[in-house]
């Protein structure tokens, strides 16, 4: 993530998050109805989740775990098609920008109250959007308000020491009538619409926020700001078809449907209960011996027997990017040739063959193929150790050429589900062609990360989830700015990541970003090798959970059946 | 008496401070820091600074140190910066937790670990004595997660008995009071949360308890076997004194000094060896939380944690040596 002034504006188009379906699977207490008859009123539905939340409070959290929860209690003015990245009305019925694009007004829905009885109106949307503008101190900081920051820079006081964006894309909220707001930016954007989707622009009751201290707190000798409220941690007040009932750390979040809620509930979940589970066997075990009816982060090498146990495994699109970096501070990693020949001397349609259990797809750039900007026609670097060896000897070099690699250990990531295994083949491969490879490695967190970001391998296994659907959160977030981790600066790049992330013309912009990603792969800064659909399982009973690429995903659509 | 007991709490007083300092250079030794761990592929260098400068990160060590001794003398131990919350409170939810989960480890251990190792030594060179020892060796060295994975299955996943998670059914709705669910479901009056409670502990306890079990057997059956062999033993053989009289009150009583000498040790070990078996059940003890804690570096948890661990041991170990006083009578502190 970026927090400089020039990402602030960081684009959401399509994206972020997408409703879904919900999923899970209950046990319930029986009851009748439904539409078959055999759908229970009042189920129950326990979710293996890896951790516990942060904390309910939208506007500090960064982190899925807390998104997937506050997701089911929160809502903002807009939100996106389950399953999808396209924006849909949300609190807001409907909306219309200036001719200028820096005015934006929203029709609210009536009849809308939050989970306390408090109405739901413009002066609701105001007083959230004030809070966040008005954050200070230790609310400044990247890993309380990432996404304020992302998508609109700074704060209303900066704080000029905090690294924080000094602009903001934010200019003010203003209540026209209690239905109809109107939000003032200080400049055109083109991802404003989608950004206001993310979970982290959900509104909060005004009341609550105010009776529980959401914000108080204070930083003590240590510098550590010690929040003394409880609103994000025992009173989360939203809009959404949940609410919240008790969250014991460690052990579970109970929430329970809303009676009240405005919207359509086309599921039966009465109680829905997130039980943080670190351990991926225990998540499984726990599974199989129905303790819970469904869980995330399912790793590949479970897929077949939770096929062969007769439980649903669903994907989700594919939204995220493995890739072999490759810092180009470390000679001879900045000479051209030595980057095609490392591309071309990797087998990787046989690595995501042999490791990702069928649930990848070979990349060939840096983002995935969903989002748009994608470039169909971008150089490729197709397996041919030959060739590698060839274009090394042109340029001179003895065979075979040193380089450094290095992976990270104790980790699975979405886009890595088991690292080690592929920097194995990897190395293989470049060892068979023309490389002599020191291998190196370290624990994931923090020390790899530590030494990635501070440009102390040569290459590295590495890669990104996205957070919504703009081409800036996957290259814009790598190549827009030079970094230590890349060890490149290359003007045409840069300028072309900037000159795509101001365009509001969306035609305009898809060209520019697929124009960016053929300059990326021609100058090869690492070698993009897969794109995953992450998995969750559910029990066979639970019907209605849909998957979204950016995880935003309701269990207000999920049914479960006697079963 | 009274004045050992004093006297060793104070000698706590020094070794909790060299402790204090120890694990204090050796979290910030650690490569990375809080800000990498929060941020993971999100850091960047402007947001690593301005995370060690909010987190008092960039002042010296000595100062850092300075300050959270300070508080820590004010009884407070800080703040943990992944779950938000004082690092004091967590303490009191997580604690009890492990507590209940080693004592009942312990208590596994302890009621078949004496009569197996008894039993052993009795018959020695027999079936059962070959039998145990075999069987004590598999339990020191089967892998902690290994046993939890096939006790699950067995128990809970092909039988149905067990369940695999937790502590109680989260349907469940008992006040806690104590955070030891086992005693806040006797003060609710609630018999069925209690049966679930003890459900619930079974497969962790077994898991935990497995490797004292071994090692109380074991030192069990090699102490019965020296007193055995005593003459004090021969003296009340040749009198003619009931043969279930002379095992309880001259062969037990004196083999069990050394045994309790292991179970204390042990006691400790458990308390803070509970990370693993707390992981593989999401049992919401230490454990999982000092994991979570060297994971996000989250510095005030660490310490906290250690401290108290560090404390509770040295108190396990003063309880330990004060019950040889009870075991023999010969032994008194001054």
């Amino acid at each position: 993530m970026r927090l400089s002034t020039a990402k602030k504006l960081r684009v959401l188009a399509p994206a972020l998050v997408a409703a879904l379906v919900g999923a899970a699977c209950g046990v319930g207490d029986g009851g009748e109805g439904g539409q078959d008859g055999r759908q229970q009123v009042g189920a129950t539905l326990v979710f293996g989740t890896s951790a516990d939340p942060v904390v309910l409070d939208g506007a500090l959290v960064s982190d899925g775990e807390s998104l997937r929860a506050i997701d089911q209690m929160f809502e903002g003015l807009v939100t996106l098609k389950a399953g999808g990245t396209d924006v849909v009305p949300g609190l807001a019925q409907s909306w219309e920008a200036s001719g200028d694009g820096l005015e934006w007004t929203f029709n609210l829905r009536d009849g809308v109250t939050f989970h306390d009885g408090e109405p739901f109106d413009a002066a609701a949307v105001c007083f959230n959007f004030e809070r966040w503008y008005n954050f200070e101190g230790s609310f400044q900081n990247p890993a309380a308000t990432y996404y304020w920051q992302t998508v609109f820079g700074g704060f209303a006081n900066t704080d000029p020491e905090s690294g924080a964006p000094t602009e903001s894309l934010y200019g003010g909220c203003e209540a026209i009538d209690d239905l109809t707001v109107k939000l003032t930016l200080t400049k055109p954007s083109a991802s404003f619409l989608s950004a206001l989707a993310l979970t982290n622009f959900t509104f909060a009751s005004p009341k609550a926020l105010e009776q529980y201290d959401a914000d108080a707190g204070e930083v003590d000798a240590e510098g550590i700001f010690r929040a003394t409220g409880t609103y994000g941690t025992e009173h989360p007040t939203g809009t959404g078809p949940f609410m919240f009932k008790e969250w014991v750390r460690g052990d579970h979040l109970t929430m329970v449907r809303n009676p009240n809620y405005w919207g359509e509930f086309p599921g039966n979940i009465e109680t829905l209960i997130f039980r943080p589970i670190a351990d991926n066997a225990a998540r499984l075990q726990a599974l199989q011996n129905g303790e819970i009816q469904g869980y995330d982060l399912v790793e590949p090498q479970d897929f077949q027997t939770i096929r062969d146990a007769g439980f649903q495994l669903l994907e989700r699109p594919a939204f995220n990017i493995g890739y072999i970096g490759i810092n180009q501070a470390v000679e001879p990693l900045d000479d051209l040739a030595v980057r095609q020949a490392i591309a071309h001397a990797i087998d990787r349609q046989e690595i995501v063959d042999a490791f990702y259990a069928g649930q990848g797809v070979v990349a060939k750039e840096f983002m995935p193929p969903e989002l748009f900007g994608y470039a169909e026609d971008v150089t490729e670097y197709p397996y041919d150790p030959g060739r590698a060896r060839q274009i090394l000897q042109d340029a001179g070099y003895e065979l075979p050429v040193r380089v450094d690699f290095a992976y990270p250990t104790d980790v699975s990531r979405p886009y890595m589900p088991d690292p080690r295994a592929n920097f194995q083949a990897m190395v293989a491969d470049l060892e068979e062609c023309c490389f002599e490879v020191e291998r190196k490695s370290a624990t994931w967190s923090p020390d790899y990360l530590d030494n990635v970001d501070n440009g102390r391998y040569g290459l590295y296994l590495l890669g990104w989830t996205g957070d919504f659907g703009d081409p800036d959160n996957f290259i814009g977030t790598f190549f827009q700015a030079p970094q230590k981790a890349w060890g490149f600066r290359n003007p045409e790049i840069h300028d072309c990541l900037d000159e795509a992330e101001v365009i509001t013309d969306q035609a305009e912009r898809t060209a520019k970003y697929e124009e960016c990603n053929r300059i990326i792969m021609d100058f090869l800064p690492g070698v993009p090798y897969v794109h995953t659909k992450p998995a969750l399982a559910f029990q066979p009973n639970v019907t209605g959970y849909v998957p979204s690429p950016v995880s935003l995903e309701q269990f207000s659509l999920v049914t479960v059946k006697e079963g | 008496m009274l004045r050992y007991i004093l006297r060793r709490l104070l000698f706590t007083i020094p070794i909790l401070f060299g402790v204090s300092v120890l694990v204090f250079a050796f979290v910030r030794a650690l490569p990375g820091g809080p800000a990498i761990a929060l941020l993971g592929e999100r850091a960047t260098e402007q947001a690593i600074e301005q995370i060690e400068r909010d987190l008092g990160l960039d002042q010296p060590v000595y100062v850092q140190y300075a300050r959270y001794m300070g508080n820590v003398l004010k009884g407070d131990l800080g703040f943990s910066i992944s779950t938000r919350r004082p690092v004091s409170d967590e303490l009191k939810q997580r604690f009890p937790a492990t507590v209940e989960l080693g004592l009942a480890a312990m208590v596994f251990a302890v009621l078949a670990g004496i009569p197996l190792g008894y039993v052993a030594a009795k018959r020695y060179g027999g079936v059962v004595d070959n039998a145990s020892l075999v069987g004590s060796l598999i339990g020191i060295s089967i892998p902690v997660f290994l046993l939890a994975l096939v006790l699950k299955y067995v128990f809970a996943i092909k039988l149905g008995w067990l369940p695999t998670i937790g502590r109680l059914e989260v349907t469940r709705s008992v006040p806690h009071p104590t955070n030891f669910y086992l005693l806040d479901t006797i003060i609710a009056g609630d018999g069925a949360a209690f049966i679930d409670a003890v459900k619930h502990l079974i497969l962790p306890a077994i898991a935990l308890g497995t490797i004292p079990l071994a090692i109380v057997a074991r030192i069990t059956r090699a102490a019965v076997l020296d007193v055995l062999g005593e003459d004090y033993v021969r003296t009340a053989q040749a009198k003619g004194l009931d043969p279930s009289v002379i095992d309880r009150r001259h062969v037990l009583r004196n083999a069990l000094l050394p045994v309790v000498t292991v179970i204390g040790l042990q006691t400790g070990l458990l308390l803070t060896g509970a990370v693993l078996t707390e992981t593989v059940f999401a049992w919401p003890g230490m454990g999982s939380w000092m994991l979570n804690a060297i994971r996000f570096r989250d510095y005030a948890v660490i310490q906290g944690g250690i401290l108290f661990f560090v404390f509770i041991v040295i108190l396990v170990n003063l309880i330990v040596d004060i019950s040889y006083a009870f075991l023999n009578p010969r032994i008194r502190y001054r």
